[in-house]
């Protein structure tokens, strides 16, 4: 691994001091919920009301309680970026002083939903505007065959990307 | 009478009519009111009947109800069924059939494969996506993304 995927600026070495201050046991969850709604990140994960119980649960004041979902976020942002692995994942945060225990728990959570993650990144590239018109068109025999054999040559080009 | 009516059969088959009209006109009597009446009447009557299935029509038409004598001269009716049922019925068929509305059909179909290499979230992304631009014969063009 060349580069670092997560710098070692200010506001991460808080975030790490936080997130290690956290209670272990609810972590897994909250990975798992950021990982699923990371492909809407315009819309933020959790409501109002949601924010004030984690707030509670881990003990965090909410700018803290901010600061530690945009980290969380941002690493796995960057764990999407560079397709890690697992692994390399687990390391990257080791070597910023995250505990053992919540690596693992990042390695974990991207080991079972990362795929999956990336894929809808991926879907999410190519469709800022799908406006469906419909739009209807009549075909003669000759036609259609010369319209099926064409739609065959686009896909026989996609199927040799891979 | 008959020359009149081969010129609507004309008109049914497809066939330009504007010279046969002309000399009709020219050669009767009658106000071109009265002409367009008749051209247009005999058009549409023909029309509506080449319209139904054979078999439909025979069925009215033993059962009187469609030609009554009061309303057409006797052998005028002769004329009018000859073209409905005999065997001049094909190309007036067959020119109603082509002439139909029709959904355009597909002129000009061009198309290319894109691959996005890279993105501000992936750095390698590799995602295809198809541009498709068609062009139909009722002068529409779509341009659009698969």
């Amino acid at each position: 691994m060349a580069a670092p995927v997560v710098p070692e600026s200010d506001s991460i070495r808080r975030a790490v001091s936080l997130l290690n201050a956290v209670d272990p046991g609810r972590f897994p969850r909250l990975l798992s919920r950021l990982l699923q709604k990371l492909h809407l990140k315009a819309e933020s994960s959790f409501s109002e009301e949601e924010e004030e119980k984690l707030q509670i649960a881990f003990s965090l004041e909410k700018q803290d309680l901010h600061l530690v979902l945009e980290t969380i976020t941002f690493i796995l942002e960057q764990a999407v970026y560079h397709n890690l692995k697992p692994a390399s994942l687990q390391q990257q945060l080791q070597s910023i002083h995250l505990d053992q225990d919540k690596a693992e728990a990042f390695a974990s959570a991207w080991a079972s939903a990362g795929q999956d993650t990336i894929e809808k990144f991926r879907q999410r590239v190519l469709t800022p505007q799908k406006n469906l018109k419909k739009v209807f068109v009549e075909f003669s025999h000759q036609e259609l065959f010369e319209f099926y054999n064409k739609l065959e040559t686009i896909q026989a080009q996609l199927d040799s990307l891979t | 009478f008959a020359f009149l009516f081969t010129v609507t059969v004309n008109a049914l088959e497809g066939k330009d009519c504007k010279e046969s009209v002309k000399l009709i006109a020219e050669s009767t009597n009658l106000s071109e009111e009265q002409l367009a009446f008749l051209i247009s009447g005999m058009y549409t009557l023909l029309r509506e009947a080449l319209r139904l299935p054979l078999s439909t029509f025979k069925q009215e038409v033993s059962s009187g109800s469609t030609w009554s004598p009061d309303k057409i001269p006797e052998d005028f009716i002769v004329d009018f069924s000859s073209i409905v049922f005999g065997n001049r019925r094909p190309p007036s068929e067959g020119t109603a059939l082509i002439q139909g509305s029709r959904l355009p059909s597909v002129q000009d179909f061009k198309w290319r494969v894109d691959v996005a290499i890279s993105t501000s979230s992936l750095a390698r992304a590799l995602q295809p996506s198809i541009l498709m631009m068609m062009k139909l014969s009722d002068g529409t063009a779509h341009r659009f993304e698969v």
